[in-house]
């Protein structure tokens, strides 16, 4: 049982989830450069936040097209749990594993504070022992974290009960109020806080455990 | 095929070059021999395919709130510019593409622009095409 976590050129979040993972909740890890292919033993995969190719063109426009990517696709077709954050939610969405996009926050601002969200949803694995309606402080960090999408496609989140974080006070913009989301089948998940910087107490709350624990629960 | 591979003097440059610096220092010697395994004449790569001008504008979809229009938009009244309604920012994207014809390099330009310079959930893009 492990964790692999994606290093792009540009990551800035990668040590912190294998802090977070493998430093505060002892489930072991290893870095996947953005060009390795293999994904054997692995039975999580996470794409950290930061900055990947310099963000260039979009956020995660060119990330989409990383080698280790298209193995990624197709491990999440098998069922294998993957979790984008932040900047790996960008990716996700890019990529098509996820529906929608995000882009430049409706008051400009790169903001950097600590969220109140709500569980929409806890029909998936991620939110082991929270019900619907439990509320989570996880700090944001994001200049681009505006969730978008078309009015079928937010009809298609809600069908599916696929939306599975709601900001309590919407700090960008994001369409319905929306933090995170999963895939319908429930294995991939994308959000826009940072659960891996809050499992450590001395540097932030633990309410991220639930996340990282998830990967391997 | 495989390429015929310089001779390894990598000994030489131990201690002063990394490897990576070695492999950056390498490429030339690769492409070198790729071209010695063309002929020099007659070499059907020579012949010209026309060259293509391109330029594709991506927007933002109109029902997607555009926040840097609208703060250019008020530093625009700022400025005493008055009247301006309406302001978007986009991209623009210059390329020059060799393709046998029109119709190919219109479709490459299209693949690109729907599947890498724009994202169509939040973008629209147009393409102007023409002959260099």
């Amino acid at each position: 049982m492990s964790i692999g976590v994606v290093v792009f050129p540009g990551s800035n979040c990668d040590r912190d989830v294998r802090w977070a993972s493998e430093g505060c909740l002892g489930q072991p890890t290893r870095y996947l450069w953005h060009e390795e292919r293999d994904l054997s033993g692995l039975d999580a995969v996470v794409l950290p936040g930061g900055f990947s190719y310099g963000d260039y063109l979009r956020c995660g426009a060119i990330a989409r097209f990383a080698p280790v990517l298209e193995s990624l696709v197709e491990f999440a077709g098998r069922g294998g749990r993957v979790l984008g954050i932040c900047n790996g939610f960008q990716v996700l969405t890019e990529l098509g594993l996820l529906p929608g996009a995000l882009t430049r926050n409706r008051n400009l601002h790169f903001i950097c504070e600590d969220a109140q969200l709500q569980i929409a949803s806890a029909r998936t694995p991620w939110m082991k022992g929270h019900q619907a309606g439990d509320q989570l402080t996880l700090p944001i960090a994001h200049g681009e974290g505006r969730y978008q999408c078309t009015d079928d496609t937010l009809r298609q989140l809600e069908d599916q009960d696929a939306i599975a974080f709601r900001y309590v006070n919407n700090p960008n913009g994001s369409v319905a109020d929306i933090a995170g989301i999963t895939n319908a089948a429930g294995n991939v998940l994308g959000l826009m806080p940072h659960p891996e910087r809050a499992c450590d107490p001395t540097t932030g709350g633990v309410d991220g455990r639930t996340l990282i624990q998830a990967l391997l629960g | 095929m495989a390429a015929k591979k310089p001779a390894d003097v990598s000994f030489l440059l131990s201690g002063w070059c990394t490897t990576d610096e070695w492999s950056a220092f390498n490429v030339p010697s690769r492409l070198w021999d790729r071209c010695l395994g063309l002929p020099r004449f007659n070499n059907p790569c020579e012949v010209t395919v026309p060259r293509y001008q391109a330029r594709v504008l991506v927007n933002l979809r109109p029902s997607v709130l555009d926040p840097a229009g609208e703060a250019t938009r008020s530093a625009a009244s700022r400025l005493g510019v008055d009247g301006v309604s309406k302001l978007r920012i986009g991209k623009s994207v210059e390329l020059e593409l060799d393709a046998p014809d029109e119709q190919e390099a219109r479709r490459r330009l299209e693949l690109l622009s729907d599947r890498l310079l724009a994202n169509p959930v939040i973008e629209n893009w147009t393409l102007e095409l023409q002959q260099a």
